[in-house]
């Protein structure tokens, strides 16, 4: 084998594969990134769990594959004097590495016994905008729960109808949800359980404003996402996920329009008493005026007590709330107001923003 | 006139009854046996007020004629044994003909009975122990026996009664494990006009199995290979996985030749077979059916016939430890992600490697290479300055009093010259790092502290729960606030379990639980409270119910109570072994320096380690 390419595309691969390498696997092999030269160089990093996959432009003199110690190979091209960067691979399996006047010589371990990352292709596929997806999993993954009690709540659950894709992630106390209709063919209809920790690699690699389309591809029991360089695949967590459809009212005794900026402020500052020694104190909202929402909170320590102005339909709320739920909520709704809807001072609670109806996010007060 | 002279046979009987008949189950369970003996392929009891008022048990079986109905009453009237040696090899439950006697004379008995080919039954009425009335009666064939006003004629036993529901939960159990050895037979029990459990009788051990211990702990037991040793012994039954690990032995049961018995020998064998693979304080499901020839067993060794004498109690032992052996082997190999250790299989006791000693003060411990470094093991023993952090007073101990076979707190693992105890400023230790996502490795005035992270979860959520139990009895406080659930979860437990659950609901409901019955056997939970930190609500409650099923659970200060909470939380508590992200671990380190006593986990398990930079420093060689 013997490519030519560049140290900074290297180092952005190694970087992105890495994420999928174990540190200290019972397999050896696995602790190595799998260097492929085919047409393209491909990059592999593999836990058994989750794979990553990275295509890198180089120039490919001869084709070989090779695995080569992760970390240690990371280190050395980082340190490398020149962007110019020669790999070349002898028969015995020794790496050499010039840039400039630099020549290294590591060894590495032939590429046989490496495991095969499961290949999933059953022909369906949906695909999704990657500032989409980023997004969808940004409003949905803080509510995954890592309960291992309940392996089905620790993915998301991915879902797609028609042109509506629709990601949900619950923890038994809260739920968000976040959908989206999607441009171009029906997708027709398939739904699974995408690890929590998967989605955590894919989001990193997804590139904000990026444009490019993501394909998503299910099978049995693993999964694709396929960013064109870049393809994550992991196995799915099987099981029935909770049915959700049911939870969320489509009425409201209550309901408040307010900004979440000035809603998540106050109860930021609420949350600096709360916890307290051996108690945790719930925030209470309530009202005495319709354009008013009193932020309160009572503890052991002292007391804050704000004022947000809101627009109220409906009965004036007293109702209390676990605070870092409300929080983890308001920080993803991204525009200037959102809607909230109460059911009494048990019923759930639904935060929308007021544009639109992508995104909802259930939760349950604290009873008294 | 001399002073020696014969009891009556009402004295006599009495005595009797106190060795047969101690409680409301052994007359259940006489009873039964009695039925089953006759053949019976259906038995029903019916039960009041825990049995104290009535029980009433209906069999299909042969049924007696009117001489043998009369003689049944009789002491030492037996059909079961004729001569001495019939007693070698007894293959009915009964055989002393002493039950009957006994229940009548402590009680009111009023029996119908009819033989398949008699046209007409009888009906027997006794009152302590003679018959007062006697009667053809028309009945279906079979037997019914109802015993009622137990022991109102010995008041000094009346008094020893539990409540009802204890000794209710007795006989459910009971009911139960008969149920589980004889699929064969249809069972039904009913308490106060309930029916609480009813087996189809098919001789399917499944359905059997979940009609008695619920759906979701049937699911998850193994069936054991029948397998016998040179024909001598054969062995079936159930073994839990070890996850499924409990706070009593009272889910584990062993039946000889279709009779329930306790057996240290069976019991050994089971803890041997399971070692490594449990967490501390938790006893595995189990459920073993034994076969033996009646000639290679002494069954008459216990008043109750609970207890037996094996001949070679050394094939017993290794029966009863390969069969579980091979289940559990068998079992792990489908849950390919348990990570708990696993001994290896076939490997005898008596051959394992003695543990690693604590090293001697003084003494070089540098082993072999690979091998483990006795002194980093908790359980060693404190040498070299690492120890377990204890606070120097003895609080600490008071509030980590271990479940009865727990390790004792390893309160004296402090050296005297231990630092100062530093409780509240736990949270100002540095996180340095995270070892194998169990440890949290911590800087503390130069100190390295490890912290396991576990433990911790257990030792918070104990203390809450029992300081909002506490508070509100002191207090008069309401509820704690209560968290809903998206979904309710539904929990369904063991019949005898709910029953104790159900009848502490209320202080379970005073924690923040919002726990209500939902059906006989399962319970419907809304919300947990707020303050708790992760766990999992339905082990929490399977755990409490383990405990509170034979105690007097009414007052949440009790030391009962305080000892079920404990266990709870161990169990209930979420085994983290993902990495906690900073804001936990912030999280953790703040509601643990807030504990009067951070040092111990509720089973007396030390949660911190301290390893002293000077015992860095000396290990290194920089000071000697
Ligand atoms: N349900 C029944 N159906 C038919 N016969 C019965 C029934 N219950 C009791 N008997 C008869 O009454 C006799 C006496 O019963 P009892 O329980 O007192 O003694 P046992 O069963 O022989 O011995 P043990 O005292 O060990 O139980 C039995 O041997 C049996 O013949
Ligand atoms: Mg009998």
């Amino acid at each position: 084998m013997k490519i030519i390419g560049s140290r900074d595309r290297w180092m952005e691969a190694i970087a992105i594969v890495q994420k999928a390498v174990p540190s200290r696997s019972t397999l050896a092999i696995l602790d190595g990134i799998l260097v492929e030269a085919d047409e393209t160089v491909k990059l592999t990093g593999y836990d058994l769990e989750t794979g990553i996959e990275c295509l890198m432009e180089a120039d490919i003199r001869e084709k070989g594959h090779i695995v080569v110690p992760s970390r240690m190979f990371g280190d050395i091209i980082r340190k490398l004097p020149e962007d110019i960067v020669m790999m070349e691979v002898s028969e015995n399996g020794q790496i050499t590495i010039d840039s400039g006047k630099t020549h290294f010589t590591i060894k590495g371990i032939a590429a046989d016994g490496y495991p095969k990352i499961p290949v999933v292709d059953n022909g369906k596929a949906v695909s999704i905008r990657q500032s989409l997806l980023k997004d969808m999993i940004r409003q949905t993954i803080f509510a995954v729960s890592s309960d291992e009690s309940r392996p089905t709540l620790n993915g998301c659950y991915l879902r797609c109808e028609g042109n509506q894709v629709e990601m949900v992630a619950i923890d038994g106390f809260r739920l968000a949800l976040r959908r989206k209709t999607v441009e171009g063919d029906e997708v027709g209809t398939m739904s699974f359980i995408v690890p929590g920790r998967t989605l955590q690699e894919v989001v990193r690699v997804l590139e904000s404003g990026g444009e490019q389309p993501v394909l998503i591809r299910p099978s049995g029991n693993h999964i694709l996402f396929d960013m064109g360089d870049v393809k994550i695949t992991s196995r799915l967590i099987q099981g029935e996920y909770m049915n959700y459809r049911g939870i969320i009212p489509q009425t409201a005794d209550s309901t408040l329009v307010v900004s979440p900026v000035a809603m998540m402020d106050a109860i930021a500052r609420a949350s600096l008493i709360i916890s307290s020694e051996d108690k945790r104190f719930p925030v209470r909202l309530s009202m005495s005026e319709d354009d008013t929402l009193v932020v309160t909170a009572n503890t052991d320590i002292g007391t804050l007590r704000e004022e947000i102005p809101v627009e109220l339909t409906g009965n004036r709320i007293d109702i209390d709330f676990n605070p870092r739920y409300f929080l983890d909520a308001l920080k993803v709704i991204d525009q200037e107001t959102v809607t909230i809807a109460f059911n009494g001072s048990m019923g759930p609670c639904v935060m929308k923003p007021s544009e639109g109806s992508d995104f909802a996010y259930l939760v349950l007060p604290l009873r008294r | 006139m001399g002073r020696i002279h014969r009891l009556d046979d009402l004295t006599i009987n009495h005595i009797a009854a106190g060795e047969v008949v101690e409680r409301p189950l052994s007359v259940v369970k006489e009873l039964v046996e009695n039925a089953l003996d006759a053949g019976a392929s259906v038995v029903s009891c019916d039960i009041r007020n825990g049995g104290i008022s009535s029980i009433v048990v209906t069999d299909n079986g042969c049924g007696m004629d009117r001489v043998d109905a009369r003689m049944a009453f009789e002491r030492h009237a037996t059909s079961k044994l004729r001569t001495i040696g019939d007693l070698d090899a007894i293959g009915t439950m009964g055989f002393r003909g002493e039950a009957l006697a006994s229940i009548a004379s402590v009680s009111r008995i009023q029996l119908r009975t009819r033989r398949p080919e008699d046209e007409l039954g009888i009906e027997l009425t006794l009152e302590a122990g003679t018959i007062i009335r006697e009667s053809e009666v028309g009945c279906p064939s079979g037997t019914r026996i109802q015993v009622e006003n137990l022991f109102h004629n010995v008041p000094a036993r009346f008094k020893f009664l539990k409540k009802d529901a204890t000794e209710a939960g007795h006989i459910v159990e009971f009911i139960g494990r008969m149920a589980l050895s004889r699929p064969d037979v249809s069972f039904r029990l009913v308490n106060q006009g309930n029916e609480l459990l009813h087996t189809p009788g098919n001789n399917d051990g499944s359905s059997t199995l979940h009609s008695v211990l619920g759906r979701d702990m049937a699911r998850s037991l193994v069936p054991l290979a029948e397998d016998g040793e040179s024909g001598i012994l054969t062995l079936g039954g159930y073994a839990g996985p070890p996850s499924l690990g409990r706070s009593t032995r009272q889910h584990q049961a062993f039946f000889l030749n279709g009779r329930w018995i306790r057996s240290r020998v069976i019991g050994a064998a089971v803890d041997e077979a399971y070692k490594g693979r449990l967490v501390k304080g938790t006893h595995p499901v189990v459920i073993l059916f034994l076969k033996i020839p009646s000639n290679l067993v002494d069954v008459n060794v216990h008043p109750q016939k609970l207890e037996v004498r094996f001949m070679d109690e050394g094939v017993v032992f290794r029966a009863v430890y390969h069969a579980l052996q091979n289940a559990l082997a068998a079992g792990e190999a489908v849950a390919a992600f348990d990570l708990q250790p696993r001994p290896r299989t076939g490997e005898m006791p008596g051959s394992r490697l003695a543990e690693p000693q604590a090293a001697e003060p003084g003494m070089p411990t540098a082993g072999a290479p690979g091998e483990p470094i006795p002194w980093l093991l908790a359980d060693s023993g404190p040498p070299f300055g690492i120890h377990a952090e204890s606070p120097a007073t003895d609080e600490g101990q008071a509030l980590s009093a271990p479940s009865p076979d727990g390790p004792k707190p390893q309160g004296s693992g402090a050296r005297e010259d231990a630092k100062p105890v530093f409780g509240r400023d736990l949270a100002a230790a540095r996180v340095i790092g995270h070892l194998s996502n169990t440890y949290l490795l911590l800087e503390h005035g130069g100190d390295l502290l490890l912290l396991d992270q576990h433990a911790a979860h257990e030792k918070i959520l104990y203390e809450r729960l029992l300081a909002s139990a506490l508070r509100r009895r002191s207090e008069g406080e309401g509820m704690p606030p209560v968290q809903g659930l998206l979904e309710p979860l539904v929990i369904e437990l063991p019949l005898a379990d709910a029953l104790a659950l159900a009848e502490a609901i209320g202080s379970i409901r005073s924690m923040g639980f919002d726990l209500v019955p939902f059906g006989p056997k399962s319970f419907r939970l809304g919300g947990v409270p707020m303050e708790v930190p992760r766990m999992d609500p339905a082990r929490l409650l399977r755990s409490l119910a383990d405990h509170l099923r034979h105690g007097d659970v009414a007052d949440p200060s009790g030391t009962r109570w305080q000892e079920a909470l404990f266990d709870a939380a161990c169990h209930g508590a979420i085994k983290a072994k993902d990495a906690l992200d900073p804001r936990e671990v912030d999280q953790l380190l703040k509601d643990l320096s807030a504990l009067e006593d951070p040092y111990h986990c509720p089973h007396g398990r030390p949660v911190i380690l301290r390893i002293e930079r000077q015992e860095i420093d000396k290990r290194f060689k920089r000071i000697v």
